[in-house]
């Protein structure tokens, strides 16, 4: 085993050239098929974990996907506002957890004015679990105009405690831009911790803030836009559905079946994307086997004067095998760290598209061991070639 | 490894059905030094690969000491061999991917000896190479890569040194050279030597004689 390693280090040194493109294709070929996957996890951690924080969402009746994209992601226009009442009904129905209502009307630089109460700020992944939304700076707001900020808001508007701006009419910043109601402005007491989900690019202010900036309206006065709704157990988020779904004036989402589907939609894409992986790592595999046999001739001139020194047959079956792992397993490791980097670049751009701040990439056991796979893979390709190797007459390339 | 003696009898090497090898009988005392002579395609590297252990006779009994070389099986002749027989190949054979030092280390390692690096650095700085150890093969002159290859038959110390036509590839000045060094060599380990050759001059540089003569089928 030590002769074999000893002797496959120096002659892989010897075939560099080769063994460099074979070591690269391999490495492409385990990038390739991790990198979509990888950044699609990551997209979907931000976004799963932000329609976590609550059992049932409830919003102006209409489409579903568009209830949870624009409430919760701000990437849709909202269906519509319903009456405080509905909110109230929620807040005080027993086994409520935790109702906490959404406003949304105004933008600051295209960033979503989000009215809440500090309930917002409550909301955890998990009961038993610290509040995911976290503070990095600052704290909670108490009075109108009081301002936290998400993570991206503060980035890009270079925003801290104690800044101030003014919001904009509408949730896009658009040609009604100098509505003269909209013009009080808003001190930042808080920043928030970055997410990787929606709520690193909305500016959370006192849900009354909404409300009196909308103030002239006087019917459309206290409306609400969402509610995130939690109970105390799954009887109550039941009866919490189909009493808002009993009104005209309100339906309930499970955040949940809404990504189910969206997950679904999502995942015939990477059904096929797996398979083009699968093909790909094929072809990555049949580079390993073909840089084993182009390099045959010299391995068997290698091999001979190792039998003809007295080397038994294992020592030259192991040198081939070892040969072979060691460039595969250079080229997925390679490959591994190519698929962190671009994942972590392609994130970043992704992220900055959809405006979330995206996790950092997570190479999980699973998709490793997609790549990993290769090293036994091209093992097998070498076993045949090995055992060749190993019955090559010592006197047939020394005379 | 110390020598032994190595005695031969009734052997017959069968390379296809039309050649057939039988060679005398012969009895060589542990470190003796002998020239196999005859002419071209009588057989002379087929001896010295059954001696070897690297080829099967078809018949006849090779003995090496205590051990009948010609009844072990391939595991235990590949195990004779790297610890019994040092081998200078009439082609040198030397990696071209490794360097000078590398090259003795390689046969070092096989033979399972410890310390290898240092040792083949010995071996080669005791003849002449110690300012070439980095160099590759195709660096070195003809000379210069015999005596590589020689450093690689006698580093691990064997007890049988056999060199196939050492001056194959020199001039006179050289080859004589060349012979004193393997005799220098070998006397220095006690090994037996046996050096294949057709040229006179070498063949008389030593003091016994082998002749293969070729026998009509
Ligand atoms: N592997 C082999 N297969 C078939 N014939 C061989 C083989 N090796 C040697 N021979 C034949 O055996 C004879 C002796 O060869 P060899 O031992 O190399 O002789 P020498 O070294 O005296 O020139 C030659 O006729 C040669 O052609
Ligand atoms: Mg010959």
């Amino acid at each position: 085993m030590r002769l074999a390693l000893w002797t496959a280090l120096r002659t892989l040194r010897h075939r560099l050239g080769a063994l460099l493109i074979t070591v690269l294709a391999v490495a492409l070929a385990t990038a390739t098929a991790l990198i979509v996957p990888m950044v699609t996890r990551q997209v979907e951690r931000g976004a799963q974990d932000a329609a976590q924080v609550f059992d049932l969402l409830v919003t102006a009746p209409g489409s579903g996907t568009q209830a949870v994209m624009s409430t919760l992601f701000y990437l849709d226009v909202p269906i519509g506002n319903m009456p405080n009442r509905v909110y109230q009904d929620l807040r005080r129905l027993p086994g409520t957890r935790r109702a906490v209502p959404i406003a949304l009307g105004d933008n600051f630089a295209g960033f979503p004015i989000v009215g809440t109460t500090a309930a917002f700020f409550d909301q955890r992944l998990k009961p038993g679990l610290p509040p995911y939304f976290r503070l990095a700076q600052g704290r909670v707001f108490t009075k109108e105009h009081d301002a936290v900020i998400g993570a991206r808001v503060a980035r890009d508007a270079g925003l801290q405690v104690g800044g101030t701006f003014t919001g904009a009419h509408g949730l896009e910043t658009g040609p009604h831009e100098d509505d003269a109601g909209h013009r009080e402005a808003y001190t930042v007491t808080g920043v928030l911790a970055p997410t990787g989900g929606p709520i690193d690019r909305a500016v959370l202010t006192p849900i009354e803030t909404v409300w009196e900036v909308h103030g002239s309206e006087a019917t459309q006065a206290q409306a609400v836009t969402a509610v995130l709704y939690s109970a105390d157990n799954l009887a109550g988020i039941y009866t919490a559905a189909q009493r808002v779904n009993a009104s005209k004036d309100a339906m309930a989402v499970f955040p949940g079946q809404v990504f189910a589907q969206a997950r679904e939609v999502l995942m015939q894409g990477q059904a096929a994307y797996a398979g083009l992986s699968v093909l790909v790592l094929g072809i990555a595999a049949l580079t390993v086997a073909l840089s084993v046999y182009t390099s045959s001739l010299e391995r068997q001139r290698t091999v001979a004067l190792l039998r003809a020194l007295g080397a038994g047959r294992s020592s030259v079956f192991t040198l081939v095998l070892l040969e072979t792992a060691l460039t595969v397993t250079g080229g997925v490791l390679l490959g591994l760290a190519l698929a962190l980097l671009a994942s972590r670049v392609g994130g970043s751009v992704l992220g900055a598209q959809l405006g979330f701040t995206l996790a950092p990439p997570v190479l999980t056991w699973a998709l490793a061991s997609r790549a990993l796979l290769l090293i036994p893979l091209g093992l097998i390709t070498a076993v045949p070639h090995a055992i060749g190797s190993s019955r090559i007459s010592p006197l047939k390339h020394l005379s | 490894m110390t020598a032994a003696l190595l005695t031969g009898e009734g052997l017959r090497v069968r390379h296809a059905r039309e050649v057939t090898l039988d060679y005398p009988a012969f009895a060589w005392p542990a470190g003796t030094q002998l020239a196999v002579t005859g002419p071209s395609g009588t057989g002379k590297t087929s001896l010295l690969n059954v001696l070897a252990g690297l080829l099967q006779p078809e018949s006849g009994r090779v003995m090496y000491g205590d051990l009948i070389l010609t009844e072990l099986g391939e595991a235990q002749r590949d195990a004779f061999r790297r610890r019994n027989v040092g081998y200078v190949f009439q082609d040198f054979h030397l990696m071209p991917g490794l360097t000078v030092l590398e090259n003795v280390e390689l046969g070092l390692r096989v033979a399972g000896t410890a310390r290898a690096a240092e040792r083949a650095r010995d071996a080669l700085t005791r003849l002449d190479l110690g300012g070439r150890l980095q160099h590759r093969p195709a660096q070195l002159s003809t000379g210069e890569r015999q005596r590589v290859a020689i450093a690689r038959a006698v580093a691990h110390r064997p007890g049988l040194l056999l060199v196939d036509e050492p001056t194959a590839h020199l001039d006179r000045d050289r080859a004589a050279a060349a012979m004193t060094l393997l005799q220098e060599a070998a006397g220095g380990l006690g090994a037996t030597l046996i050096v294949v050759t057709h040229d006179e001059a070498v063949a008389a540089s030593l003091p016994l004689r082998y002749h293969v003569t070729p026998v009509p089928a």
